[in-house]
């Protein structure tokens, strides 16, 4: 059918912004605290009253979340060249890679090109698209130099991200200006990809700082199964700036970007791609330690995809949260947001999204509140209620209790309701772009789904984080979720047309596991396990074709990951990293093993030269997808020089 | 809609909530900790290290605690979210007899007096900006201290033992201090 086409399909606005806001569901509220003082002067540090207990703490460990914090330094020190790859570093992601620009990414299994129950934010804007509700990975970078964390929640965050924040959040953050001073230049370079970024910032007066920069990569074709080219390789180019500055007791960013780029799509012309985005920002912290966050931005994106459709999106997005310390045991978070996408699209012969042209409205109030019910035991309840165009009004609340009465132990425990609403995919799709009429009714081999409903999961986690030696710690999830209404792709009443229908319903549930231990100094051992497990089915009655023609999930049982790194010498660092992922049922892809090592050589005071060697264990391996056209990757050397001044 | 029975237990929760005045409970003082964190973080943007005391221009400042876990926990949640001149923060908990090696601020905590000694004594003469939170501390050579003054907190420095640590502690820093000890005393 048409949908091996949607793997070359990509756009991207949408969703909750919250993110930036502060980071995960509650580690997010923990981080506001100790922001707000490291904002102050030494002076004002000097007037903070020590026991007016106005402001709340929380420690990293104290979050009642399944969060997984990837730092700059594993960025730089596992090599990773794009967006996707430097993914790979958190064990509660599910990342196979397609092909040369494809990635099939989520958490918590429903793994697919065209996976649609992840949220995915860069520096507070939705890189996610309402065509699909997925992420066109081949559509978005940053300078992962700038990346400051990446911070990856598996499992629900829609009280405060909003709808689609299902199965998991990535939230992509890069430093603020004034951490990026100076200059960069970084080339990239190994038999597939050519990489080469710049970035300078400077000062702008007394309190401001800015930062520009430019990057271009180009990565070759991936090679098939079969040993013939997959004509996925692609080139992009893109440039940005971000000015943070301080004021009164406020932060100001204004932070953009633009990118244009062309991807090889068999049998036509280049996909041709453009977007660019602007966004500001501002933090203020009020008297008591409360804060306020007020955040806009626009974007736009062109997907020109030969033989599919041109589309033009362009979206406004609003945010505002407002975080409260009613008392020295309670905080109460609310805000809400409202974005519109204005949706364009030309369609083609094959298929269609019908009306080509849709305007598309979120608009959503929340609030969440955490109270600390004795002084180990604290409860956070929250609701969120999201409008849009599809389906109405959404609720998505959540509940969580965490306790921590031993020392560097806590346990926590959530229930939330999260929903996929529909996206242009599940109600407006429909091939060919002519049907015949038959007896002057149009017979469609898809039409839509008029009646296609928001997906609901229902889940429960629970989780411990412990730091039991001041160098070990470890954190350890176990989650149930009920998924109900989920899509499928029916015969309508008259059997003539197949149409997008809820008629799914099963369970996941699964563990995660994750680990850090600090030997010394100079060596670090981290690792994960994931493990799952997903029964899900059709109602009775059901025809379902989805899973026969490529848009079912196709997720292991289990994966694995472990990284060492080592500081050799002042100069020399080694890396090494293993990971496993379990066999794909359908398509069929075996388990493989990937181990990939790392030497990083600082030659002098801001230059570095490193090479990494991937793939080792095996000549190729493949990832997703069915044989014989489906890519593999092999053994390769990617050399890396970076400079700073 | 979907979920009205969870909708309202969830609104009549939250009303629940936010109604109740929950008695303030005490955590080990959060918010000293919360200060002392952000004073060693401001410490460090405001000290000029020597040349050769990062291998790269970005390689990690590191921030050793010896003697208060719960302060290293606090610095930990704010690593890598500010970097300080450009250089991402890493913490290390230090105990006694580990090398001090690599470390740009030490900061040390409650311990017997000692190991208090050892540690500064361990720190002397290196690139190591010392902070403490104790008379004692600051006494046995720490360079900065954290002092309560009317519920506040604020810090002293003594130029004595910077000095031959070839560490610059910025003007600004000084001019914040609550007490400045010259060398000479």
């Amino acid at each position: 059918m048409q949908f091996d086409l949607f793997a070359t399909r990509r756009r991207r606005p949408q969703w909750m912004l919250l993110a930036l806001l502060g980071p995960l569901a509650h580690g997010a509220q923990a981080n506001l605290g100790t922001d707000n003082f490291s904002n102050l002067s030494l002076e004002e540090l000097g007037t903070v009253n020590i026991t007016s207990a106005s402001k709340r703490s929380e420690r990293l460990g104290d979050a009642a979340a399944s969060v997984f914090v990837i730092r700059a330094d594993n960025i730089r020190r596992s090599g990773a060249a794009t967006l996707p790859e430097a993914l790979r570093l958190a064990p509660n992601l599910q990342v196979a890679r397609a092909d040369a620009r494809n990635y099939a990414v989520t958490a918590r299994g429903f793994n697919n090109v065209l996976e649609n129950k992840l949220l995915v934010l860069i520096d507070g804007r939705a890189v996610y698209s309402p065509l699909f509700s997925g992420v066109f990975w081949d559509a978005q970078d940053v300078v992962l130099e700038d990346i400051e964390r990446i911070e990856v929640i598996s499992g629900p965050g829609a009280t405060l991200w909003g709808a689609n924040a299902v199965n998991g959040v990535i939230n992509i953050i890069t430093r603020s200006a004034a951490a990026t001073q100076g200059g960069l230049v970084s080339a990239d370079l190994s038999r597939d990809l050519h990489s080469a970024s710049a970035r300078f910032g400077g000062k702008l007066g007394e309190s401001a700082h800015y930062r520009i920069y430019a990057k271009r990569v180009q990565a070759d074709d991936s090679e098939r199964a079969d040993g013939a080219p997959s004509l996925t390789g692609w080139q992009r180019r893109q440039a940005g700036f971000r000015i943070d500055a301080d004021a009164a007791g406020a932060a100001m960013t204004l932070q953009g970007d633009a990118y244009q780029g062309s991807l090889h799509q068999a049998g036509t012309r280049d996909i041709a791609i453009d977007g660019a985005n602007l966004l500001a920002r501002l933090e203020r912290t009020l008297a008591g330690g409360s804060g306020l966050r007020l955040q806009a931005y626009v974007d736009h994106t062109t997907r020109d995809q030969p033989n599919a459709f041109v589309e033009h999106i362009n979206t406004l997005d609003l945010e505002l949260q407002h975080t409260l310390n009613l008392s020295a045991s309670q905080q109460l978070i609310w805000g809400g947001g409202h974005r519109i996408a204005y949706d364009r699209v030309d369609n083609d012969k094959k298929f269609a999204f019908l009306p080509g042209a849709r305007d598309l409205a979120w608009t959503n109030v929340f609030a969440q509140d955490q109270i600390s019910l004795t002084p180990a035991l604290r409860l956070t309840a929250g609701l969120k209620a999201e409008r849009n165009s599809y389906t109405g009004l959404e609720y998505l609340p959540s509940l969580s209790l965490a306790w921590q009465g031993v020392p560097d132990h806590l346990v926590w425990a959530s229930l939330a309701r999260a929903v996929r609403v529909p996206s242009r995919t599940d109600r407006d799709f429909f091939s060919p772009t002519n049907p015949p009429l038959v007896g002057g009714v149009p017979r469609y081999g898809v039409a839509g789904g008029p009646d296609f409903e928001s997906e609901v999961a229902r889940v429960a986690q629970l989780g411990l984080r412990a730091r039991p030696l001041p160098a070990l710690s470890y954190s350890l999830k176990l989650y149930y979720s009920r998924y109900e209404r989920l899509r499928t792709l029916e015969p309508n009443s008259a059997g003539t047309s197949l149409v997008f229908l809820n008629r799914a319903f099963g369970a996941t549930r699964g563990a995660e596991f994750s680990t850090r231990w600090d030997v010394n100094s100079g060596l670090r051992i981290t690792g994960g396990v994931t493990l799952q497990h997903l029964a899900l089915r059709t109602e009775p009655g059901s025809g379902d074709v989805s899973g026969a023609v490529g848009v079912g999930n196709n997720d292991p049982r289990h994966w694995a990951l472990l990284r060492v790194s080592h500081d050799l010498s002042d100069a020399l660092e080694l890396d090494l990293s293993w990971r496993h992922v379990g066999r794909l049922p359908k398509p069929a892809v075996p388990a493989y093993n990937a181990l990939d090592l790392r030497l990083g050589w600082s030659i002098r005071p801001g230059l570095e030269l490193s090479l990494l060697a991937q793939n080792l264990l095996a000549s190729r391996h493949a990832e997703f997808g069915a044989e014989p056209a489906r890519s593999v990757f092999g053994r390769s050397v990617l050399a890396r020089l970076s400079w700073r001044f | 809609m979907r979920a009205p029975f969870l909708l309202r237990a969830a609104c009549a929760l939250l009303l629940c909530l936010l109604t109740w005045n929950a008695p303030a409970y005490a955590q080990a003082n959060p918010i000293e900790r919360e200060v002392k964190a952000a004073y060693l973080y401001k410490f460090a943007s405001f000290v000029e290290w020597p040349e050769g005391s990062f291998a790269r221009a970005d390689s990690a400042l590191q921030i050793g605690v010896a003697g208060n876990d719960a302060l290293a926990e606090q610095l930990e949640q704010m690593v890598g979210e500010r970097p300080i001149n450009g250089h991402l923060v890493t913490v290390r908990r230090v105990r006694r007899g580990e090398s001090l090696a690599g470390l740009h601020v030490l900061f040390v905590g409650s311990m017997e007096k000692g190991a208090m000694a050892e540690l500064l004594g361990a720190a002397r003469g290196r690139s190591l900006l010392t902070v403490s939170d104790s008379d004692e501390a600051h006494l046995l050579g720490s360079m900065v201290n954290l002092v309560l003054v009317d519920d506040k907190l604020r810090f002293e420095v003594a130029l004595r033992p910077v000095a031959s640590s070839r560490l610059r502690i910025s003007a600004r820093m000084l001019a914040a201090a609550r007490k400045v000890q010259q060398e000479a005393s």
